[in-house]
Order: C-alpha cells, then sequence, then structure tokens
C-alpha cells in the first residue's frame, strides 16, 4: 500500500476519527522503515503512477502483536479505571 | 537482526545521503500527484485540485525536513552539516576569524597560564594515591598556625591517635654532600630525611629496590639506608637499574642504596624535588641544630607530619584528639611546650597556610579571568555586528522552515568552532608564557638545592582550557545568536536595511564597551599599583651597601668536621683572606640579607618587660655573624658597639638588636646594657651591647625585629663568607679557592657570586617578571577594550551611513557629525572608567591586604592611568568617526 492509500485507509476505518497528514505520515513510515517493521518499494499505483509502496515485514508482524497486546492491556486498564470512579 | 537493519539505515542515511534525499523528493512528489489525481477524481478542476493538494501536503519542503529530523543519525547528520557550513562561512570571513581567534587565545592563554599557577600552588593534589585523606598535622602558637614537631612529639602523635591509617614525618629538604665513591669532592644534593613509614602511608611503590623498612628507622645511627629521587638516579646514575646495593656517601658517611622512587613521585614539596631520601634514624649525619638532641629534645621541632585519615574518620575528630594530645604535652612538657595547641589541616589549608606566594597567584588568576572577559565581550559585540550583516540570511533561512532552535545551532556551532580554535591557540600561548617562566628558573630560585618551577600544562590545565573554551563560545554566540533569529520576518525580507535602530538592540553592545573599558582600566590599576610599589620599595633601599662584595657560603659538615673543627676552619679561612691583597674587609654570617633561606629565629624573654599574660616568651628573626660584618655590610651602629674579637665563647654572652627591636621592647628608654633571656625567663642571660640600623632582612616589605648573636657564642656550620673588594669583586674567586685548598682540599665552594648580582635576581628580576606579567594583562587589556570600542563606533557609523550623508545633504557641518558619533563614545568611555575606577579600587585594597600589607591609596597611579586610558579610548572612537565626517552625500544617499 502506498502512503496516500495507508493514510486514506486510517481515515475510513476509524470513520475519520484520525486523519493522518503528510507532515506525520512520513516521518512514521521512514521511521518504521529504518527498525526494520515495514520494507518500502517502487510500485506502479491503479492508474499506472509510480508510487512508493510499503509491506509489512516479519519483524513488523512481531512488532504488531506486541504492541497490539499492550495497548490492549492499557485500554483494559483504562477502562477498568474509568468504570470504577 | 532489526539492529543490523538499523545500523544500515543509519549508514546509508550518513554516507548516501544524496540518493536517500532523492528517494524522498519522489516519493513527497508522487504523493501530491496520488493527491491531486484523487481531488480530480472528487471532480473538481485541475487547478483547483492542485491547489488543494498542496494544501492537504502543507509543503513538499516542510515534510521533507520533518522527514529527516527523525531519520536514524539526524542529529549527527545535521551536526556535521553545521560544522561544515559554519566552516565556509567562516572562511569567507577569514579577517575577522583570525581577530576573533587570537582575542579568544589571548584571554584563554593568559587564564590558563595563571590558572597553572594557582593549580600549581594550590590545588594540584599530593602526586600519592587517594592524596584527598592524606591531612597535615601542625603545631600552632601564638605567631603561627603552622609549626614543625620534634621527633619526641612525633612518636607520640603516632602511637597515640586512632584517626589515621598511618603518621608519617619528614624534615625539610637540606643540603647533603653527596659523593659516589670517597676521596672526591662532594657536592650538594638535596636530601630529605622521614620516617620509616613515609613510603609505605602514602602508598608510593619504589620503581627499583624497596622503600624502608619500619625497623630501619628504630635504632639511631644503625641502618643507613637511602632511597634515591628519579630524577636523581637519571643524572647521577644514568637510569642504572644495578644500583641497588651499591654505596653511596653522603656528608661523608656511607649509605646503602635501597631503591629508586618512582618519576610518579617527586616528592611532597610544591617546589623542590628531593634527590635522596634517609630514615630520621639516621638525623646525626644531617641534624642542623647542634646544640639539640634530634632524638630527644622535644623542643627540637624540625619534622613536618602527615597523615592519612582512616575512610571512616572525621576531621573534626581527628582535630579534637590531637587537640587533646596537645594539652597533655602542655601538662606533662610545660618548660618546653607552653602555650602550643596542634590543628590538623587539610591539604588546601595547609597549601595556603605554609607560604604566601600563593596569593600571587590568586591575584593573577583574577587578573587572567579579566583578560578573558574583555576578550569574550569583545568577540561577542564582534559577532553581534556580524549577526546584523546576516540578519537578511537567517530570515530568509527562517522563511523557508528552518527551525528557530535548529538556527540557533548553528549559529552557536559557529561559535564552537571560533572557540576551539581560540582554545588550541589559547593552550599554545599559556604554554609560551609558563616556557617563558621556565627560562627565568634560575633567577626565581637562586639556590643550590632541586628546585622546579611547578607550573605546568597538565591535564587539569588542559581540561580547564577546553571548558574556558566552550564556555566562551556559549558566553561570546549566544547573546547574538538568539537576538538574530528573533528578527521580524517581513520586514527583514523587505527592507534592504534590517536593523531597524532599536534602543533595546543597541544596550546590549553598550553594555559590552562599558564592561570592556571599566575591566582594562582595572588591569592597568592593577599592574600601575605593582609597578609603582616596587618602584617605591627600590627608592627607599635596603639600607646596606650591594656592590663590591663576594659571596661564598661553606659546610663543613659535608665533610664531617666537628663543631670544633668548623670553628677552627673560619677562624682560619677569616684570618687568611684579611690578608689577601683586594680584600678591604671580611665577613662571615649565617645568612645573607635579602638570601633565599629563611633566617633563624630566636625565642627570648626581655629583662624587665612586663610579659602578656597568656605567652611565655617571643621569638624574633636572627642571624649569626663575625665581628667585619656590620664594617662589611655598611650596616651602621647606631648606639653601643658592634661584636669584637673578644666576645668569644667563654666571655658574657653578647647581642646586638635592630632599632626596630629596641623600640618595641624598650620603647621610651635605651637598649644598650639591657638585657634578654633565651628560651623563657630562667634561660641564660645576653646582653645587648649594640643598635643596629633597621635593614630590609628577608623582603621588601614592612620592617621587623632581628637579633644579632657572635658567631664564636653562637656556633653554627653552614656560614657564608663575604669579602668587600677594592676591585671586582669575581677577581677574589681565585684567592678564595686558594685559601680554601691550603686549609682543606677536600671542602667545596657552594654557592659563589658577586653579591650584587644575587641581589639583582633575587629581590629585581624577580619581581620585575611578575610585573611583566601583570602589565602585558593589562596591555592586551587594553588592546581589545580599544578594538571593542573602535568596532562599536565604526558599526555605527556604518549603520548610519545614509542618515549621516542626509544629515551632510543638509547642511551639517563635520563638527556636527563628529559629535553625534563621538559624543556617544564618550558616554561609554566615562561609564565605563568610573566603574573601573570602583573596580580598580576594590582590587587596590583586596592587593594590598593581600600582598603589600599596606593601607591607602595611590593617587597618583589613578592619575596616570585614567586619563591615558580615556585618551586611548577616544582615539578609538575618533578614528571611524572622522571617516564619517567624510561621507560624502551623494554616494551615501546612493549606498544600497
Amino acid at each position: 500500500m502506498h502512503g496516500l492509500g495507508i493514510s486514506r485507509r486510517i481515515q475510513q476505518i476509524t470513520g475519520g476519527t484520525f486523519v493522518v497528514k503528510p507532515g506525520s505520515l512520513f516521518p512514521a513510515l521512514h521511521r518504521m522503515e529504518e527498525e526494520g517493521w515495514i520494507t518500502a518499494f517502487w510500485g506502479e499505483s491503479e492508474n499506472n503512477r509510480r508510487a512508493k509502496y510499503y509491506r509489512m515485514s516479519k519483524a513488523g508482524q512481531k512488532q504488531l502483536e506486541a504492541e497490539t497486546k499492550r495497548w490492549s492491556r492499557i485500554s483494559l486498564a483504562i477502562g477498568q479505571a474509568l468504570e470504577a470512579s | 537482526m532489526p539492529l543490523l537493519v538499523k545500523a544500515r539505515s543509519f549508514l546509508r542515511n550518513l554516507f548516501f545521503t544524496r540518493r536517500v534525499d532523492a528517494d524522498l523528493d519522489q516519493e513527497v512528489h508522487a504523493h501530491l500527484e496520488l493527491l491531486i489525481e484523487e481531488k480530480v477524481r472528487g471532480g473538481i478542476g485541475m487547478a483547483e485540485a492542485r491547489r488543494a493538494a498542496r494544501i492537504e501536503l502543507g509543503g513538499v519542503e516542510q515534510v521533507k525536513e520533518q522527514v529527516r529530523d527523525s531519520r536514524t543519525g539526524a542529529f549527527l547528520e545535521s551536526l556535521v552539516q553545521d560544522l561544515r557550513f559554519a566552516w565556509r562561512s567562516l572562511r569567507r570571513t577569514s579577517g575577522l576569524t583570525a581577530f576573533v581567534v587570537i582575542t579568544l587565545a589571548l584571554g584563554i592563554g593568559m587564564t590558563s597560564a595563571t590558572f597553572s599557577m594557582v593549580d600549581a600552588l594550590i590545588f594540584r593534589p599530593y602526586p600519592v594515591p587517594h592524596p584527598s585523606n592524606v591531612v597535615s598535622l601542625a603545631g600552632t602558637t601564638h605567631d603561627s598556625a603552622i609549626e614543625d614537631f620534634s621527633y619526641r612529639e612525633y612518636m607520640d602523635i603516632r602511637d597515640n591517635t586512632k584517626s589515621y591509617d598511618g603518621v608519617i614525618a619528614y624534615a625539610d629538604m637540606q643540603a647533603v654532600g653527596y659523593s659516589a665513591e670517597t676521596g672526591v669532592t662532594p657536592r650538594v644534593k638535596g636530601g630529605m630525611m622521614v620516617s620509616g613509614n613515609f613510603f609505605q602511608v602514602l602508598g608510593v611503590e619504589p620503581r627499583l629496590g624497596r622503600g624502608f623498612r619500619a625497623d630501619e628507622d628504630q635504632v639511631p645511627g644503625r641502618n643507613a639506608v637511602v632511597v634515591l629521587g628519579p630524577d636523581f638516579w637519571r643524572h647521577e646514575f644514568a637510569a642504572d637499574p644495578a644500583v641497588v646495593g651499591r654505596t653511596i656517601r653522603l656528608n661523608g658517611t656511607p649509605f646503602t642504596v635501597i631503591g629508586v622512587a618512582p618519576d610518579s613521585f617527586p616528592g611532597l614539596l610544591v617546589f623542590g624535588h628531593p634527590d635522596l631520601y634517609v630514615p630520621l634514624a639516621m638525623a646525626h649525619v644531617f641534624s642542623t641544630n647542634i646544640d639539640k638532641n634530634f632524638f630527644e629534645d622535644r623542643d627540637d621541632r624540625e619534622l613536618n607530619v602527615k597523615a592519612r585519615l582512616k575512610p571512616d574518620a572525621s576531621l573534626q575528630d581527628a582535630r579534637n584528639e590531637l587537640a587533646l594530645l596537645a594539652k597533655g604535652f602542655e601538662r606533662d612538657y610545660p618548660k618546653v611546650t607552653r602555650s602550643r595547641g596542634a590543628a590538623v589541616y587539610t591539604q588546601f589549608q595547609t597549601r595556603t597556610a605554609e607560604d604566601q606566594n600563593w596569593k600571587f597567584g590568586v591575584v593573577f588568576a583574577i587578573l587572567g579571568l579579566a583578560v578573558l572577559l574583555v576578550a569574550c565581550t569583545n568577540v561577542a559585540g564582534l559577532l553581534l555586528s556580524r549577526a546584523r550583516e546576516r540578519a537578511r540570511e537567517i530570515a530568509v533561512r527562517l522563511a523557508l522552515g528552518a527551525g528557530r532552535l535548529r538556527l540557533i545551532r548553528l549559529l552557536l556551532t559557529e561559535s564552537l568552532i571560533l572557540a576551539i580554535l581560540g582554545g588550541v591557540a589559547g593552550i599554545a600561548i599559556g604554554y609560551g608564557v609558563i616556557e617563558w617562566f621556565h627560562s627565568k628558573d634560575t633567577i626565581i630560585f637562586a639556590t643550590e638545592l632541586p628546585v622546579a618551577v611547578p607550573f605546568q600544562m597538565d591535564t587539569r590545565v588542559l581540561l580547564l582550557c577546553v571548558g574556558l573554551a566552550v564556555l566562551s563560545a556559549f558566553l561570546c554566540g549566544l547573546a547574538p545568536a538568539l537576538q538574530s533569529t528573533r528578527v521580524d520576518l517581513v520586514n527583514a525580507l523587505k527592507s534592504a536595511d534590517v536593523d531597524v535602530p532599536g534602543r533595546k538592540r543597541l544596550w546590549g553592545r553598550n553594555m559590552l564597551v562599558v564592561a570592556q573599558v571599566a575591566t582594562s582600566l582595572m588591569l592597568l590599576t592593577a599592574s600601575f599599583l605593582m609597578a609603582r610599589a616596587f618602584q617605591h620599595d627600590l627608592l627607599v633601599g635596603t639600607g646596606f651597601t650591594k656592590d663590591h662584595l663576594l659571596m661564598t657560603s661553606f659546610d663543613p659538615r659535608l665533610i664531617q668536621y666537628n663543631a670544633t673543627q668548623t670553628q677552627q676552619f673560619y677562624r682560619l679561612l677569616a684570618e687568611r683572606m684579611r690578608e689577601t691583597p683586594g680584600v678591604q674587609s671580611v665577613a662571615l654570617t649565617q645568612n645573607i640579607p635579602m638570601g633565599t633561606d629563611e633566617f633563624d629565629g630566636v625565642t627570648f624573654v626581655p629583662d624587665g618587660f612586663t610579659m602578656p599574660p597568656d605567652r611565655a616568651n617571643f621569638t624574633s628573626t636572627m642571624d649569626t655573624i663575625d665581628e667585619g660584618y656590620f664594617q662589611t655590610m655598611g650596616v651602621p651602629i647606631l648606639r653601643g658597639r658592634a661584636f669584637l674579637a673578644t666576645d668569644t665563647a667563654d666571655a658574657p654572652r653578647v647581642a646586638i638588636v635592630n632599632a626596630h627591636f629596641a623600640k618595641h621592647y624598650w620603647p621610651g628608654g635605651d637598649a644598650v646594657g639591657k638585657r634578654i633571656r633565651l628560651d623563657n625567663s630562667a634561660g641564660a642571660p645576653v646582653e645587648i651591647v649594640g643598635i643596629a640600623e633597621t635593614i630590609k632582612y628577608q623582603t621588601m616589605s614592612d620592617p621587623m625585629d632581628f637579633v644579632y648573636m657572635p658567631l664564636a657564642q653562637h656556633p653554627v656550620a653552614r656560614m657564608v663568607l663575604m669579602l668587600r673588594s677594592s676591585g671586582d669583586p669575581l677577581q677574589l674567586v681565585q684567592p678564595v679557592k686558594d685559601a680554601v685548598r691550603s686549609l682543606d682540599p677536600n671542602l667545596p665552594l657552594l654557592h659563589t657570586q658577586a653579591y650584587e648580582e644575587f641581589y639583582l635576581n633575587q629581590a629585581v628580576r624577580g619581581p620585575q617578571i611578575a610585573i611583566d606579567l601583570v602589565g602585558t594583562m593589562g596591555l592586551v587589556g587594553l588592546l581589545l577594550a580599544v578594538a571593542g570600542l573602535y568596532g562599536l563606533v565604526a558599526y555605527n557609523v556604518s549603520r548610519r551611513t545614509r542618515e549621516i550623508g542626509i544629515r551632510i545633504a543638509l547642511g551639517a557641518l563635520r563638527a556636527d557629525v563628529l559629535r553625534l558619533v563621538m559624543g556617544k563614545g564618550f558616554v561609554l568611555v566615562g561609564i565605563g572608567t568610573g566603574l573601573g575606577l570602583v573596580m580598580g579600587f576594590a582590587l587596590e585594597r583586596l592587593m594590598n591586604s593581600m600582598l603589600f600589607n599596606s593601607g591607602g591609596v595611590d593617587v597618583v597611579a589613578y592619575l596616570i592611568v585614567v586619563p591615558s586610558l580615556f585618551v586611548v579610548a577616544m582615539l578609538a572612537a575618533y578614528v571611524p568617526a572622522r571617516r564619517a565626517c567624510r561621507i560624502a552625500p551623494t554616494q551615501a544617499l546612493r549606498y544600497e
């Protein structure tokens, strides 16, 4: 998926709650690439335009799982904390 | 694995910057295209879509910059960029850069050189492991906070204290006659008697052989062993490792070499590096005090005592413990220990109590810092005007999306490069100053003992230089950096002359000039005060004759003369010399006036003097002389008589005091015929038979009490022969040598010199070095301040070129322009002078209290310094101001 695609997809899934601007998107993508969580390659878009595509790597998959677990723990905790009060 | 990926990206970012950047550029542009396409598909026109896409993206360059900042190694990369950029822009203005570097170098050089003195005199730790828990134990009396202990007292302290991991003792370094084998004329070396545990307690491991064993210091005279100093070993034995086990002769006694001290341990003294260490138990070979028994007499106080504090012991406990012990001494031995206390000092306290040289170091360091301050303000001023010229460039950078912090960092990098260059050059200058000091070694220390100027560029001083450089970078660079990045963008881009003449902005520069003028006035005042105080001393004079005198010192102990033989030798020598043609008169003295060795002290009670309740006796400095002394040295006897040949050992004891002494103890009456008792009120009576004129004895400072004793009644081993010649005193050297050879061919002539030459080195050229140094600092400060003022006025002129042009076009006269431009300089110099006067007074007070022990204000110094500084400063303002008058209106209005 290319950068714009990712940004639009996030917007779509979250129902427009998260709009990732290019100023945040590109630094994030490049950082993740440098960490080895995603790999980048040049490809053609559906309209035959050159675009840079990103794909998740194995390390990225692992990192995602770990982060997901962490997140669910945190959100669960916060949810409990909010309910308790 | 992920680490590897990261490292690869890091390297890629660092070395293939261009490719990574091109890729990023393509990516962001592709993104823009995709966005436009999306908008077009959404049904808006191409032009509108382009606009919307650009707004959403928020600027291609800004996005790229954000990505760059988030990359691995971004910091390093931008640092390298900054460095490269700063270097380029500094090279573009190489003249300014050179000036700034030289300015900073002078400041840092002066500071580091003076700090190296303060460091050597006060702060440098003892060259032993864990130096901070080595403390000094000292006796205290009414007159002195730091007194030596006797051998017995040392033993008691060693055995009865619990705060220490070991207590050591050592005597002052003294002249020792050394010869490698019998039959060779001994040469003088510096020897130090130390306790048996000296090396072990200090934690010093000999580089060869071993240190002393405890049992080698137990029985007086049994173990003649010696540890060599590292330099001595190298010079005398060519660093021969087989030296251990050899026998050498010290003062004629054979000693076995058991070890060599390591290079890391040149000794505990600030100035001296002992050649030889011998155990205290061998004291009879070295002891200076003939009438006392070193091992038994509790008042034969010759030992410095130091101890290593236990890690868990507190200094306060140690102090209490020792004070209690000292009370015990006073109780058990009241005769020899009245009103003596004891104290424990840290290294810092010891160094500042021991001698007064450190005060000069501190004053120098303050002046050095002042030079650095002037240099920094100067550089800050220069960078400020440079920042103004670059305001446009900086505005463009800010508009193009450079962050303010990033720009400040860039500008600070520039000043850091300047400071590092200045620091390196400053180290070179500091090194030069210290080398210059070393070249004056022989002038500062005219003695035959091994001494060395301890000032050196060691790691500590180098670290200070680096710290100073970085600090000055921030001092000089921060204000200009903050100011120039705070520009109003719109104005800056629009107008050609960015610098709106706001009051606030110039305020900073005005402050700098005021500070410079004030500081350099202070520096100049200091150097003038020193020079004048010194001149004053020279004018007052010393009170004795210095020309046509030859001095030669002897120490018959070096060849094992006993007391009788020694006195016999001196009597015969004086007789022979009196008969020598060309000799007008002959004298023997224990110490020469203004010499390097300290005079002995005499403890006494004046007869008929009501003693204060809290003290049992007084002390005074003294000298032992023969009957030819006053005539030879040209010191007048005011009342009574000089010593005579009839004042023999069997005759009643006599003494001569100086006028100061007589007035001190018999203010109303005549001191001649009065008596003093030695040591205490029950001591041997000595009759005062004459009063001599008060002269300068040790330093040029205030007059002091002084007592002379005749050699025949107060035998001393080490004496100086003084010969008054009718011609060149050096022509008498050969006759002296001949006379000595006829008496004993083995006895060496020690320090042989024309007295006048010695005196000039000691009393005139030595202080001159200090004055030169301070004078140089004053001049450097003045030059820098002049340059700063010139820069400010020139800057103002260039900033106001157009305004001045208009004024001239409208009919302003040259005088008006001159007034306009100079007026401000005048006010600034005025304020600076006022402030400088206040600082100068403060410094004068400090110098008076620290160095000269005198009060009062040296009006003449101010009368010279203030107007000349004012004139020079106004000249610095006048030169650019005159240029302003010559501005041709047509040219000025065309300007830019």
